[in-house]
């Protein structure tokens, strides 16, 4: 059991939006619901909260709230099982709060529950301890104890971000940035599975391009949608391939660059953008497919190799080997070091693939 | 399309001392053709599709923080494809040419005979990009 100390208010956003199983302990009951409030902006608005137990008046109010009135341990679990049940078929993820739990709540009621319930309680840790409860993190703030029964999320980036971000603003103001950034969240795990149904597999360098977020921010809304939605979307998002990484992190030392794509065929199997831009790839294949259209039999010209397109800002170039490479380049006054060098970046990458293209 | 002209006749003989060039053609801001030779009469599917090819380096062009689009280059095995646009009037030099094309060479030659296409283009007093004749 360890202690949270630094980032904690990052660590308990992830929890909650993780669906963790979190149990809010005071001296008294009120005390306990008081923290629960508190920090009840974490909780996702898009989930329907299921509310049990000795429920405050203030809880009622919450909009959309199913509550659960019946007393029987029996009922209530069958009440959670169903609710929980309700997710697989379309509904919203629910988020169970237990009001004045008791320790054997938790048996016979709270246990029906992988995930998604928050209980307060008045109970010491030993009593919840004594009914076999795993406590794996700590956290103890304004006269009460949070008991994490879940590891904590790994990566809590977002949510450091989020709570740096507004460490100096009112309650309203934050409330508002982290629902905004929920939803974003949960909106861009709806487009990935409508992307996945009609598409089957996918690159993440298209899911990236697509949603505009970088590698991790892709993990994190896959972690988080698995836990709300219970699917793992992951095994149908193909990764980029280690060599293309390291490729497109080379690229980062031509600073005119603005973005960089590999595609295979017409997946998009590599990107990379450096700099602010709006060039949607499938540009790349646009072009490559528009010179295509010259017939073969006038030019007897052989494979194409290149295109150059040169603009007043920008140079875009598109180079065709086994792999299309398109780099969009700021315009500047040495255009030819600059395809010099990225030519360079890209042989090393053919020959390290085996595709070095013949002399 | 452009007939023959003196200033016509002035384009064609500088171009002349490039060497593999294989046709040269001249597009309006809107694709059109206005004047094309090559060795060998081309089909009209290849002027066709340099037209479309015109057009989507423009709509990319323009889809690229809206540029201009000022010239392109295509590189087959064999062949090498230079576009030029006329950064006011909008028409477009095409040079089509073999592998050994001198792409700077070439270059400077469209500079050079630039201002007579400019006349020519004048005198078919076709509208520039975004502008009425009066």
């Amino acid at each position: 059991m360890i202690k949270l100390e630094e980032n904690w208010e990052a660590s308990l956003l992830a929890a909650i939006w993780h669906r963790n199983r979190i149990v809010i302990q005071a001296s008294n009951v009120d005390s306990a619901n008081s923290l629960f409030s508190l920090w009840r902006y974490y909780i996702p608005q898009y989930r329907t909260f299921v509310l049990c137990g000795k429920i405050p008046k203030d809880a009622r109010y919450i909009k959309g709230a199913k509550l659960i009135d019946v007393k029987e341990p029996e009922a209530q679990r069958e009440a959670f099982e169903l609710s929980y049940a309700e997710e697989e078929l379309g509904a919203p993820p629910i988020q169970v709060v237990y009001f004045a739990a008791e320790p054997a709540t938790l048996r016979n009621v709270l246990s029906a529950l992988p995930q998604g319930w928050i209980a307060t309680t008045s109970h010491p840790r030993e009593e919840w301890e004594d009914e076999s409860l795993r406590i794996r993190r700590v956290l103890s703030f304004a006269g009460g104890t949070l008991f994490f029964l879940d590891p904590l999320p790994e990566d809590v980036f977002i949510e450091q971000r989020l709570v740096q971000d507004m460490r100096d603003n009112s309650e309203g103001v934050k409330e508002f940035k982290v629902q905004l950034k929920q939803s974003e969240v949960h909106l861009a795990f709806q487009a990935i599975l409508n992307e996945v149904e009609s598409a089957g597999l996918l690159t993440q360098s298209y899911v990236s391009e697509m949603l505009n977020i970088r590698e991790r921010t892709l993990a994190k809304i896959l972690a988080i949608g698995a836990k709300e939605r219970r699917m793992d979307l992951s095994r149908y998002i193909r990764r980029t391939a280690p060599e293309i990484v390291e490729f497109l992190k080379e690229m980062s030392s031509v600073k005119e660059l603005y973005l960089a794509t590999l595609f295979d065929g017409g997946d998009l199997v590599g990107y990379a953008k450096y700099r602010d831009i709006h060039f949607p790839s499938q540009n790349f294949l646009r072009i490559i497919q528009s010179v295509g259209t010259i017939p073969r039999n006038f030019l007897r010209s052989g494979p194409l190799k290149y295109i150059e397109i040169n603009t007043r800002h920008v140079n875009i170039l598109v180079y065709v080997h086994s792999i299309v490479f398109g780099f969009v380049l700021e315009a500047g006054p040495n255009p030819v070091m600059i395809r010099f060098k990225v030519e360079e970046s890209l042989d090393q990458l053919l020959k390290a693939a085996g595709k070095a293209p013949a002399p | 399309m452009i007939t023959q002209s003196p200033k016509l006749a002035f384009v064609l003989e500088r171009l002349s001392y490039l060497a593999d060039k294989e046709g040269f053609a001249l597009f309006g801001p809107d694709g059109t053709l206005l004047f094309s030779r090559f060795e060998g009469s081309p089909p009209s599917e290849v002027l066709i599709s340099i037209a479309d090819i015109i057009e989507t380096a423009n709509g990319i062009a323009a889809s690229a923080g809206a540029a201009d689009l000022s010239q392109m280059q295509v590189d087959w095995q064999e062949s090498i494809l230079l576009i030029h646009k006329h950064p006011d009037l909008g028409f477009h030099v095409v040079l089509l040419g073999r592998k050994k094309l001198n792409v700077g060479l070439a270059r400077i030659l469209i500079k050079e005979v630039t201002p007579a296409l400019e006349e020519i283009f004048d005198a078919l007093k076709l509208p520039a990009p975004g502008k009425e004749r009066s």
